[in-house]
C-alpha cells in the first residue's frame, strides 16, 4: 500500500462507482461525505514515519507510486495540503443534496480532489499542467447540467484554462537545465513572464477573470464556489512549489516588488469593482479576484516572513467561500429565488432576515473584519505592506474600501422599504442551525487562531528552498 | 527527417485552415480525422511508431466520439456540395494564412533560439496549429466547433512538445486530455436534447 493509493487512487476509484449510481443522491453525497472526512482524518494524524500500528498489526506505507516511469509522491510534508482538500470536499458534499446540482456532483468532486492531490504529487511536477486541464474538463458537467445550453462563460472558461497549459508546460521546459543557476538573461524572463501568464490564467487574474463573472451568472454558486476554493488553495501552494523549485524564478531582481505591485492592484481591483456590482451571484468574481491579490502580495513579502500568514489564510478564505456558496443556494434553491439583482432584493430583510445578515457576515468576514476568522492572517498582511510602503497600504485601502462600500450598498437594498408587501420566507430549521454554527466557527477561528491556523503552516513545510528551512 | 515532412506538415495545417473556415459540422469531422491522418504521418518521419501511433489513435477516437454524438443527435446534415463560398469566409482563410505566414517567418529565429531540437517543419506546423485552433476558439461559439478548436490547439502542443521531450507519463495524459476534451464536447452537444428523458438536472 503506498500514500497516493491511498489519496488518489481510493477517491477515483469511489468517484466512479458513485458515477453508476448518479439519481441516488443520499447515497453518492454520504459516500462521497464520509470517505472525504475519513480521508481528511488519516491526513492529519497520519505518523511521520509512514507507519500505521493498528491493535498488534504494523501497516507500512510507501510514499511513492510509480506510475508510467515517472512517480506520484505524497510525504508527510504534503499532507497537510491533502487532509485540508478532503475537508474541503466534506465541507461541500455534506450539503450538496439540499441543492440542485449535478446528479454527478458528489462523484466528479471526489475525482476532482483527487485529481487536486496528484496536481501536487506528480514528478516531474511540470506535468502537472495537464492534470490541471483535466480537471477543468471533468468539473464541465457540473457547471454546466444538462437541460441548460453552454453558457459562454463555461466557454471562455475552457479555453482560458486550455491557453494556460504551453504556458506552463513550456516554461518549465526551456529553463530545466538551469534551474540552478540565477541570472538575468533573456531566456529567464522569457520563462518567467510565461510561467506568469499562465498561472494569471489559472487563477483569473485581473483581466482575465471574466470567465468567474459569467460563471457566477451561468452556474450553480454551491458549484462555483467549490471548484474555485480547491483551484485557489491548489494553485497557490503549486505557485509556491515553482519559487521554491527555481532558484532562477525567487533570485529575479524586483520579483517581490512586482508581486507585491500585482498583489495590491488586484486587491484594489477587486475592491473597486465588487463596489458597483448589483448582481450577488457577480460578487464572488470580484473576492475571487482580491484573494488572489493577497495571495499574491504574500509571495511578494516572503522576504519579511509573510508566508505562513498565506497558509494560514486557506481555511477562513475556504470557510467564508463557503458560507457565501451555501447562502447563495439556499436563495436559489430553497427560497426558489431566480434572481440575486439588487433590484429583487429590496427589503428582502423583512422576509428573510437570517439569510440577508449572513451575507453581510460573509462579506465583512472575507473583508477581514476584526475577530472573524480571517482577521489574523489579513492584519498580519496589512501590518507588514504599510511598514514597506505606503502605496501598498493606500491599495489595500482601496481594495477594503471597495468591499465595504459594496456591503453598504447591499444593506441599503436589503433594508429598503419594497414598494411591493413582502411576504416573509421561511428556510428549514436546519439551514438556520448551519448558518448560526458556521458563524461561531469563523468567530472562534478569529478567537483561537494559534488552534485553527498555525497548523495550516506545516502546507509550507516541503518548500524548504522558499522557506529557508534546512 | 523524410523528405515528405513538409507535404505532411502542410496539409495537416491546411486541414486545419478548412475547418477554420468551412461551417458545415460533416466537413468539420471529416476533415478533423484527416488532420490527425496527416499529423501521423508527420511525426512518423521523426519518432518511433509507437508514438506516432498513439496520436491517431486517440485523436481518431475523439473524432468518432464526436461523429457519433452528431450522429445520434440527428445534427449531421449532408455535405452541401459544390460548397458555397462566402465574404466571411474569405476573411477567415486570409487570416489563417497570414497567421501561417507569420510563424513561417518567425520559425527560424524561433527555433535556434528556443526549440533548438525541433524540426523547423514541425515548429511551423505545431505553433501553426496552435495558433489556428486559438483563431477559431476566438471566432466561433458553438460546442463543436470550440471542442475541435481546443483539439487542434492541443494536438500542436502535443507536437511540439513531443519534438523536445518523450514521456510515456506525458503522453497517456495528452491521450487523456484529447479523449475527455471530445467526451466534453459530446456531453456539450447533446446535453440539451437529453432534458426531456433526464427530468431533472
Amino acid at each position: 500500500m503506498s500514500t497516493p493509493l491511498i489519496w488518489i487512487g481510493i477517491p477515483i476509484a469511489f468517484g466512479l462507482l458513485l458515477l453508476a449510481i448518479p439519481k441516488r443522491r443520499r447515497i453518492s453525497a454520504s459516500v462521497a461525505s464520509l470517505l472525504s472526512l475519513l480521508l481528511a482524518i488519516l491526513a492529519f494524524i497520519f505518523p511521520a514515519e509512514h507507519v500505521l500500528i493498528l491493535g498488534d498489526q504494523r501497516y507500512e506505507f510507501a510514499t511513492s507510486l510509480a506510475w508510467l516511469g515517472r512517480s506520484l509522491t505524497i510525504a508527510k510534508a504534503n499532507l497537510t495540503l491533502v487532509g485540508l482538500l478532503f475537508s474541503l470536499n466534506f465541507m461541500w458534499n455534506a450539503f450538496s443534496n439540499r441543492f440542485k446540482t449535478s446528479m454527478y456532483f458528489n462523484s466528479l468532486s471526489l475525482v476532482i480532489t483527487a485529481l487536486w492531490v496528484a496536481v501536487m504529487a506528480l514528478d516531474p511536477f511540470l506535468y502537472s499542467a495537464v492534470l490541471v486541464q483535466l480537471i477543468v474538463m471533468v468539473s464541465v458537467p457540473l457547471l454546466s447540467p444538462r437541460g441548460q445550453a453552454a453558457g459562454p462563460g463555461l466557454l471562455r472558461y475552457l479555453v482560458m484554462q486550455s491557453l494556460a497549459v504551453p504556458f506552463i508546460l513550456l516554461s518549465g521546459w526551456m529553463l530545466s537545465g538551469i534551474a540552478t543557476a540565477p541570472s538575468v538573461n533573456p531566456l529567464i524572463i522569457r520563462a518567467a513572464m510565461m510561467i506568469m501568464v499562465g498561472f494569471a490564467l489559472w487563477l483569473a487574474v485581473f483581466p482575465l477573470h471574466t470567465w468567474v463573472t459569467m460563471l457566477g451568472q451561468e452556474s450553480h454558486p454551491w458549484v462555483l464556489s467549490f471548484l474555485m476554493t480547491m483551484r485557489q488553495t491548489t494553485v497557490l501552494v503549486y505557485l509556491l512549489g515553482f519559487f521554491d523549485r527555481y532558484a532562477w524564478l525567487r533570485t529575479m531582481p524586483n520579483i517581490d516588488t512586482m508581486l507585491q505591485i500585482l498583489g495590491v492592484v488586484l486587491v484594489a481591483l477587486g475592491g473597486l469593482l465588487c463596489a458597483f456590482q448589483s448582481d450577488l451571484r457577480r460578487v464572488f468574481a470580484y473576492i475571487f479576484v482580491a484573494e488572489t491579490g493577497y495571495a499574491i502580495l504574500a509571495l511578494g513579502l516572503r522576504s519579511q516572513g509573510a508566508l505562513p500568514f498565506l497558509a494560514m489564510s486557506f481555511v477562513p478564505r475556504a470557510l467564508f467561500y463557503w458560507l457565501w456558496g451555501y447562502t447563495l443556494s439556499v436563495h436559489r434553491d430553497q427560497l426558489n429565488q431566480a434572481s440575486a439583482l439588487f433590484t429583487d432584493l429590496q427589503g428582502f430583510f423583512r422576509s428573510q432576515a437570517p439569510l440577508s445578515m449572513a451575507w453581510v457576515f460573509t462579506l465583512l468576514g472575507v473583508s477581514g473584519l476584526p475577530l472573524m476568522a480571517y482577521f489574523p492572517p489579513k492584519r498580519s498582511l496589512w501590518l507588514l505592506s504599510g511598514s514597506l510602503d505606503l502605496g501598498l497600504t493606500l491599495g489595500l485601502v482601496i481594495g477594503v474600501g471597495g468591499s465595504l462600500l459594496f456591503v453598504m450598498r447591499l444593506l441599503r437594498t436589503l433594508t429598503k422599504n419594497s414598494a411591493t408587501e413582502q411576504t416573509p420566507l421561511r428556510v428549514p430549521v436546519m439551514v438556520l442551525v448551519t448558518l448560526a454554527l458556521a458563524g461561531l466557527l469563523a468567530l472562534a477561528i478569529g478567537f483561537l487562531p494559534q488552534v485553527f491556523l498555525n497548523p495550516m503552516q506545516a502546507i509550507l513545510s516541503p518548500f524548504t528552498q522558499l522557506m529557508g528551512l534546512p | 527527417m523524410s523528405s515528405f515532412d513538409g507535404l505532411f506538415g502542410g496539409l495537416a495545417l491546411a486541414f486545419a485552415l478548412i475547418n477554420l473556415v468551412r461551417r458545415d459540422w460533416a466537413s468539420t469531422v471529416i476533415v478533423l480525422a484527416l488532420q490527425y491522418l496527416a499529423l501521423f504521418l508527420l511525426i512518423f518521419s521523426f519518432a518511433e511508431t509507437s508514438f506516432a501511433l498513439i496520436r491517431i489513435l486517440v485523436g481518431w477516437m475523439s473524432t468518432l466520439v464526436i461523429y457519433l454524438t452528431l450522429a445520434s443527435s440527428g445534427m449531421l446534415k449532408k455535405l452541401e456540395w459544390p460548397p458555397r463560398f462566402s465574404a466571411s469566409q474569405g476573411m477567415r482563410l486570409m487570416m489563417g494564412l497570414l497567421v501561417i505566414a507569420v510563424i513561417w517567418a518567425l520559425a527560424p529565429n524561433l527555433g535556434r533560439e528556443v526549440f533548438p531540437f525541433t524540426p523547423q517543419m514541425v515548429l511551423v506546423t505545431s505553433l501553426g496549429l496552435m495558433v489556428l485552433g486559438i483563431l477559431q476558439v476566438g471566432m466561433r461559439e458553438e460546442p463543436i466547433y470550440v471542442t475541435v478548436a481546443l483539439l487542434t490547439f492541443f494536438s500542436g502542443l502535443g507536437l511540439l512538445y513531443g519534438s523536445i521531450e518523450r514521456s510515456t507519463v506525458l503522453e497517456g495524459l495528452f491521450a487523456a486530455l484529447d479523449l475527455s476534451l471530445a467526451l466534453t464536447g459530446a456531453y456539450l452537444i447533446v446535453k440539451v436534447s437529453d432534458v426531456e428523458d433526464e427530468g431533472e438536472p
